[in-house]
């Protein structure tokens, strides 16, 4: 879950384009994690420390790890429990933008430390999904909505971030939620949850963007932009939301109730209260969430 | 029965949904099969076509899956209807049981799960 709020951190601080974040999420998967920068994140090691090891590594054909012990750097303990240990897999994106020379070691340690103390995360406790990180995570992202998440919202979110993963892919970045009072959509569909919590949410994209959603969300290859596709959109919002509604009603014994889904196109939604839309950035396109409290 | 001669009545306002569950049927060698996409037309089908079995969503347009259910159980007290929902809440499990529903599946849809529903119901191919 961290990488996408890294991504999401990258791009607010305006460390980096949309453009290299994507490529840097599309190229994930191809990537391992290398020693030094696991050095550098877990504070061992510094910047400098990892490039004067690299550059030693130019022309003595020895590993890494047995440079470092050389040099003083690190134990033989240290390297073992380096490379035991389970890779933050926001570090992924630091060390693809590292070797892509986006960014320098040093600048990429400059960042490992200030999106940890941000988000209260500790070094020790990376390698799992805390829930009070991925709070903060959340909450630090809606801070610029001067919207105070309730504790139900803030469950819908999760859960949603964490259906995005399941049932579309982890290849995104959360982009900079904002309050509108109005909103034009593309292809969209609309479901209302009643009840003691009651909010509608709507689920937005553009066509090209819904063909490569609905292949990725049925696991079927879509050529064009058909009723398929189109109920794609409205079935993945309505087992979303009715996922929430089990989640409330396991946690907490409250009983909501769902709407029917509803397709609209081109259609402009307007609100007296303020709605929070949350864009969310995939390498085939921008899926709007859209939620009126 | 058979699977391939049973009647199956797939009710769900997504035609999404419906092809899905409708794949994942044919490939265990269902054939017959009736579309319907409010509550409404599902009772409307099975009053007409008498199906087998009846895959149902619950929250649907026009009449809610429990509704259906009702309605249908009142016109046929055998109806063999399967609950196929994203809301598998203890609430609306009780409640469709309660009103009749011999089965009830979270979505999202799980082949083994159909494949044990149907087993318990029909000759294979």
């Amino acid at each position: 879950m961290y990488s996408q709020f890294f991504g999401n951190y990258l791009l607010s601080k305006h460390i980096i384009p949309a453009d290299k974040l994507i490529s840097a999420i599309e190229n994930l998967h191809t990537k391992h994690i290398k020693l030094g920068t696991l050095a550098i994140h877990a504070g061992l090691m510094t910047a400098a420390q990892v490039d004067a090891i690299v550059i030693r590594q130019t022309h003595e054909d020895k590993r890494f790890g047995e440079l470092a012990i050389e040099e003083g750097y690190l134990t033989r303990e240290q390297v073992n429990s380096l490379l035991d240990q389970q890779t933050p897999d926001y570090l992924l994106i630091g060390q693809y933008l590292v070797d892509n020379g986006t960014l320098t070691n040093a600048q990429l340690e400059d960042l490992i430390s200030s999106y940890q103390a941000e988000n209260k995360i500790s070094n020790l406790e990376h390698t799992n999904i805390q829930k009070e990180n991925l709070q903060t995570l959340i909450r630090n992202l809606f801070l610029i909505t001067d919207t105070e998440l309730s504790e139900n919202l803030f469950k819908y979110l999760t859960l949603l971030f964490n259906n995005l993963i399941r049932f579309i892919g982890e290849d995104f970045a959360p982009l900079n939620p904002s309050v509108c009072k109005e909103y034009l959509t593309s292809q969209c569909s609309t479901q209302i949850i009643n009840g003691e919590f009651s909010m509608t949410s709507y689920f937005d994209m553009q066509e090209d963007t819904a063909i490569i959603f609905a292949s990725r969300y049925v696991k079927e290859k879509f050529e064009e932009y058909d009723e398929y596709v189109q109920a794609s959109i409205e079935d993945f919002l309505n087992l979303h939301n009715g996922l929430f509604n089990v989640n409330v009603s396991n946690d907490d014994s409250i009983e909501l109730f769902l709407n029917p889904p509803v397709s609209m196109e081109n259609t402009l939604i307007s609100s007296a209260s303020n709605m929070i839309l949350l864009p969310i950035m995939y390498p085939f396109g921008i899926l709007n969430f859209l939620i009126k409290l | 029965m058979k699977l391939e001669d049973a009647k199956i009545l797939i009710g769900d306002d997504s035609i999404l949904a419906r092809k899905q569950l409708k794949d994942i049927i044919s490939s265990l060698g269902g054939r017959n099969f009736l579309d319907a996409s409010n509550g409404q037309e599902v009772i409307d089908i099975y009053k007409e076509q008498s199906p087998e079995v009846v895959f149902l969503d619950i929250v649907m347009p026009v009449k809610d899956g429990n509704t259906a259910i009702a309605e249908i159980m009142e016109f046929d007290p055998k109806a063999d209807i399967v609950i196929v929902s994203s809301v598998g809440t203890q609430s609306q499990l009780k409640q469709a049981i309660q009103l009749g529903a011999k089965d009830f599946l979270q979505k999202p849809l799980n082949r083994r799960q159909i494949e044990s529903i149907l087993n318990n119901r029909f000759e294979g191919r």
